[in-house]
C-alpha cells in the first residue's frame, strides 16, 4: 500500500525537489544565454544593416556620378562614345537604383525615396538628352537647335545638383541616424549587461532560496520526527500525530509512522484489555475454586459426620427388626424413622433433591424432636402443596430447623414454636424457618451476614454458610437470603427462583 | 513556492521578450515605413520665425500625424526668410523627386511661378496656402478671405471708434494682393459710417524698424490722425511689443495676426483689438485637401476659406494669455 503510495508520489520526492533546483539553474542559465546571444545578434545585425544602407547608397552615388561623366563629355565633346558609355553604363544606375530599393524595402524612408525618384528624373533627362544629342550630330547644321540642347544640359546638371544635395543631406541624416542607434545600441548594451546581472543575481537568489527551503524542509521534518518519536518513548498513549506537509518522503515516512504508532497503540490497547479480562477471569476461577474447595470440604465434614449414622442406620434397622419381634411397636417406629432420616442424608446428600422430599425428611427429624422433647417444642408446617415439585440441593431446610430448635428455642422449657413455609411469591419460590426462641442482636445479624459473604471466615455458623454456598452455586447466585431476628423471634427468609421438576 | 518559481520563470521569460520583441524594436526602428505608398507631400514655407507661418507648419505635421498611415510632408525652408529663389530651387528639387503635391504660399515671381506650373504641368498637385494666385490652373487655395476680413475690421472699427475716426492704415508690401484686399474691404466701413475717415497708407515692408518710423511720421505729419490700423501682422506685433503701455498718442489702434506681441498689446492696452487668422486650419486643410484628391479624384472646392476671429482683452485668461 505504501510502496504504491511511493511510487504515486514519486514526483514529489526529495530527489524531485532538487531536480527542479538544477532546472532552475539550467533555465537561468540559458536565459542569460539567450539574453546574450540575441542581444549582440540583434546589435551585430542593426551594424550591419546600418552600414549596408550606407553602401547601396554609396555605390549609387557613385554609379549617378560615373554616368554623369559620360553625359557631360558627350555634351562638351560631342563624343559618340560617351554617348554608347552612357547607354551601357545607365544600366549599372538602374540596377543600384534597384538595389536601394531592395535593400531598404519596408524601411524606405522619405529621403531615400526622393533621392530615387530624383535619380529616375535624372536618367530621364539625360536620356532625353542623349538622343537630342544623337539627333544633333546627324542632322544637318541649319537644323541644329543649340539653344535646346544646353536648356536640357542645364537640367540635368541642376538634377544632379538636386541629388548630391540629397545625398549630402541623406548622408548627413543616416550618419545622424547611425550615431543615434550606436548610442542607443551603447546604451541598449549597457542594459543589456544590467538584465543579464539582474538576472543572474535574481537567478542566484531565487536558486538559493529554494535550496534553503528544501533544506529548511528536510531538517524541519527530521527535527519532527525526532521531537514526535522521543514524546512518543516518554509516552507511548499519547494521542499527537506528526503532522509534516512538504509533500516529499517524509509525508509519507510521518504518514506511515504516525499508522504504525496507531496500530501499535491498538494493539497494546487490546493486549492490555485481554491482561485485564484474563486476571479478572482468573480471579473468578480462583473464587469458583475456593467456593468448590469450601463446598467439598464441608461436603467432607458432612460425610465424616455421617459415618456413624451409616453405621447407625444399619445398627437401627437390626433393632427395629427386634423391637417388632418384641412387640415395641413405638420403638420400632422410632427406629424406622431414624433409619429413613439418616437414608435420607446418607443418599441425597450430594443429589438434588424436591422440595416434597426435604420436607419429608425434615418431618422426619421433627418427628424424633418431638419424640425426644415430648410437648417442650411445636412445629408448624405451612406448605404450599404446588411449590413440591422445585429442586433444590439436599439438606437445606434441616440444617436451619435444627438452628432454630439448637440456638432458638432450646432454652425454652415450654412453648417453643417452629414454623416451616413453602410458598410462591410472583414467579419465585419462598423458604422459611421461624422460631419465637431467643433471637439475635443486629449487630450478630450483621456478622452473620458478613460471615455469609466472606468465605475466608469460619466459625460455628458454618451449617449456614455451607446452605447459602450451596444455593448460589446451585441457583448461579439468584438467591435471596434474608435472617429477621429480634427478642422472641427469628426468621430466616429464603427466595429462590421457580425451577420445578417432576 | 513550485509555483512561485515557475511565475518568476515565465515572468522573466516574458520580460526578455518584451525587452527584445518591444523595448529594443520600438527604439531601434523607430523609423518611417512604407512610405513609398504613401501621398508624398512638400511644404515649402517662407520662414518660420514668426507665430504665423510655424502655426501653418504646426497644421501641416497635425495633419501629417492623424493621417500618418496615407500621407508623408517634407518641411522645406529657404536659408533665408522670404527667399524667392532658393524656394523655387526648392519647388524645382520637389519636382525632380516628384512628390505628390507642393504646398507653398503664392507668390508673385516669375520664376517661381514657373517652376510651380512646371510642377502642375508634371502632375504635381499645387496648393496655395495664405495668399492666393487666382489665375493658377489647377488651382486651390487655402486661406483666409481677405476681402471678408477687410470688411470685418471695418465693421470692428466703427465700433470701437462709435463711427467717428480719423484713420491712418499701416500695410505691408505694396500691391501685395492679401493685404490690398483687407484694405478695399477696411475702407468699405466709409459708406456706412461717413465720419470715418481714411487720411494716409502706409506700407512698412514687413520690418519693425520701418513700423516704429511710420508710427512716429503719422503722428508728426498728421496730429489730427487718432487711429491707427496694421493690416499686416508686423505693425501690431512692433507696437504690442515695442510699448508696455498705451503712450496714447492715437485713441485707438487695431491690428493683424496672432503674435506674443500682439497679445501682449492686448493685455497693455496699446492694441484695441486684433484680427487672428486660423493659420493652423490652414496648414491642416491644405493636407487634407491634398489627400481628398489623391483618394477621390477632387478637392471640396477651388477656394477653401479658414476661419478669422476679433481678438480683445475680454478674450484673455485672467493671467492674460490667449487660449484659442
Amino acid at each position: 500500500m505504501y510502496h504504491k503510495k511511493l511510487i504515486a508520489n514519486i514526483n514529489r520526492s526529495i530527489s524531485r525537489k532538487y531536480s527542479m533546483g538544477y532546472f532552475l539553474l539550467i533555465g537561468i542559465a540559458a536565459i542569460l544565454i539567450a539574453v546574450s546571444f540575441i542581444g549582440s545578434f540583434f546589435i551585430t545585425s542593426q551594424n550591419q544593416k546600418m552600414m549596408r544602407e550606407l553602401l547601396v547608397l554609396n555605390q549609387l552615388f557613385i554609379e549617378v556620378e560615373t554616368v554623369n561623366t559620360y553625359v557631360n563629355d558627350a555634351y562638351l565633346y560631342l563624343r559618340n562614345s560617351s554617348r554608347q558609355n552612357y547607354t551601357e553604363y545607365q544600366d549599372s544606375v538602374i540596377s543600384a537604383l534597384h538595389e536601394v530599393r531592395k535593400s531598404l524595402n519596408k524601411e524606405y524612408s522619405r529621403e531615400i525615396v526622393d533621392i530615387t525618384c530624383t535619380v529616375e528624373t535624372y536618367l530621364e533627362q539625360s536620356d532625353a538628352l542623349i538622343k537630342k544629342l544623337e539627333t544633333y550630330v546627324t542632322a544637318d547644321k541649319t537644323q541644329r537647335d543649340q539653344s535646346s540642347l544646353e536648356e536640357m544640359y542645364n537640367q540635368t546638371q541642376n538634377t544632379l545638383h538636386y541629388i548630391n544635395v540629397s545625398f549630402k543631406d541623406v548622408y548627413s541624416d543616416k550618419l545622424i541616424t547611425v550615431q543615434r542607434v550606436q548610442e542607443a545600441l551603447k546604451l541598449w548594451q549597457s542594459i543589456i549587461y544590467i538584465i543579464q546581472v539582474t538576472l543572474l543575481t535574481a537567478g542566484s537568489l531565487i536558486c538559493i532560496i529554494y535550496y534553503k527551503k528544501v533544506l529548511d524542509g528536510i531538517t524541519k521534518s527530521i527535527h519532527k520526527l525526532t521531537e514526535f518519536v522521543g514524546k512518543i518513548r516518554n509516552n507511548l498513549y499519547q494521542k499527537e500525530h506528526v503532522e509534516i506537509s512538504t509533500g516529499d518522503e517524509f509525508g509519507e515516512f510521518a504518514e506511515a509512522l504516525n499508522d504504525m504508532i496507531d496500530i501499535i497503540q491498538d494493539q497494546v490497547h487490546e493486549i492490555e484489555e485481554n491482561s485485564h479480562i484474563k486476571e479478572k477471569l482468573h480471579e473468578a476461577e480462583i473464587e469458583n475454586l475456593r467456593i468448590y474447595t469450601e463446598l467439598h470440604k464441608s461436603q467432607l465434614i458432612l460425610l465424616q459426620s455421617r459415618i456413624n449414622p451409616h453405621f447407625l442406620f444399619n445398627t437401627l434397622n437390626m433393632i427395629s427388626s427386634t423391637a417388632r419381634l418384641e412387640n415395641a411397636e413405638q420403638s420400632a417406629n422410632l427406629m424406622e424413622i431414624t433409619a429413613n432420616y439418616l437414608r435420607y442424608n446418607l443418599d441425597k446428600l450430594s443429589k438434588a433433591v424436591s422440595l416434597r422430599d426435604e420436607i419429608e425428611n425434615v418431618k422426619d427429624y421433627v418427628y424424633l424432636q418431638k419424640c425426644r422433647f415430648e410437648e417442650r417444642f411445636d412445629f408448624h408446617f405451612e406448605v404450599d402443596p404446588n411449590c413440591g415439585g422445585l429442586i433444590l440441593p439436599c439438606m437445606i431446610l434441616q440444617p436451619l430447623v435444627e438452628n432454630s430448635l439448637r440456638h432458638g428455642v432450646n432454652m425454652m422449657l415450654k412453648e417453643g414454636t417452629i414454623w416451616i413455609r413453602a410458598y410462591r411469591e410472583a414467579d419465585r419460590i419462598c423458604l422459611e424457618v421461624e422460631d419465637n426462641g431467643v433471637g439475635m442482636e443486629q449487630q450478630k445479624i450483621g456478622e452473620l451476614y458478613r460471615y455469609l459473604e466472606d468465605i475466608t471466615i469460619e466459625d460455628e455458623h458454618i451449617g449456614l454458610k455451607n446452605i447459602y454456598m450451596r444455593l448460589k452455586i446451585f441457583f448461579e447466585d439468584d438467591v435471596v437470603f434474608k435472617i429477621d431476628s429480634k427478642e422472641g423471634k427469628t426468621l430466616i427468609h429464603i427466595s429462590l427462583p421457580n425451577q420445578e421438576r417432576e | 513556492m513550485k509555483k512561485v518559481i515557475q511565475w518568476t520563470v515565465i515572468l522573466s521569460l516574458v520580460l526578455v521578450a518584451g525587452f527584445f520583441g518591444v523595448v529594443l524594436k520600438a527604439t531601434l526602428f523607430d523609423r518611417e515605413d512604407g512610405v513609398r505608398d504613401k501621398l508624398r507631400i512638400t511644404a515649402i514655407m517662407p520662414h518660420t520665425d514668426q507665430g504665423y507661418w510655424s502655426s501653418v507648419t504646426e497644421g501641416i505635421l497635425a495633419a501629417e500625424k492623424d493621417y500618418s498611415d496615407q500621407v508623408n510632408v517634407r518641411v522645406e525652408l529657404p536659408q533665408l526668410n522670404y527667399n524667392v529663389k532658393q524656394m523655387t530651387e526648392l519647388v524645382n528639387r520637389a519636382v525632380a523627386a516628384k512628390v505628390n503635391a507642393i504646398i507653398v504660399q503664392g507668390i508673385e515671381n516669375e520664376a517661381y511661378l514657373a517652376a510651380l506650373q512646371k510642377a502642375a504641368e508634371a502632375g504635381i498637385q499645387v496648393i496655395f496656402v495664405d495668399t492666393d494666385i487666382e489665375d493658377f490652373v489647377p488651382h486651390l487655395y487655402v486661406g483666409t478671405n481677405n476681402l471678408e476680413t477687410g470688411i470685418m475690421l471695418g465693421e470692428k472699427l466703427a465700433a470701437v471708434t462709435q463711427g467717428k475716426a480719423k484713420v491712418a492704415i499701416l500695410s505691408g508690401e505694396e500691391n501685395y494682393p492679401n493685404l490690398e484686399q483687407r484694405v478695399t474691404g477696411l475702407k468699405k466701413i466709409s459708406a456706412q459710417y461717413p465720419d470715418i475717415k481714411f487720411l494716409r497708407l502706409d506700407y512698412d515692408n514687413y520690418d519693425a524698424l520701418t513700423v516704429m518710423n511710420k508710427y512716429n511720421l503719422i503722428q508728426e505729419e498728421n496730429p489730427e490722425i487718432d487711429t491707427l490700423i496694421c493690416v499686416e501682422g508686423t505693425g501690431g506685433q512692433t507696437l504690442g511689443s515695442f510699448y508696455a503701455e498705451n503712450p496714447g498718442e492715437f485713441s485707438h489702434i487695431l491690428a493683424f495676426d496672432y503674435s506674443e506681441g500682439t497679445i501682449q498689446g492686448i493685455r497693455t492696452g496699446m492694441l484695441d483689438g486684433i484680427v487672428i487668422q486660423d493659420t493652423h486650419e490652414m496648414g491642416y486643410r491644405a493636407v487634407e485637401e491634398a489627400l481628398n484628391l489623391f483618394l477621390n479624384g477632387g478637392y471640396s472646392a477651388n477656394c477653401i476659406y479658414t476661419d478669422v476671429k476679433w481678438v480683445t482683452s475680454s478674450d484673455l485668461d485672467e493671467e492674460g494669455h490667449y487660449v484659442p
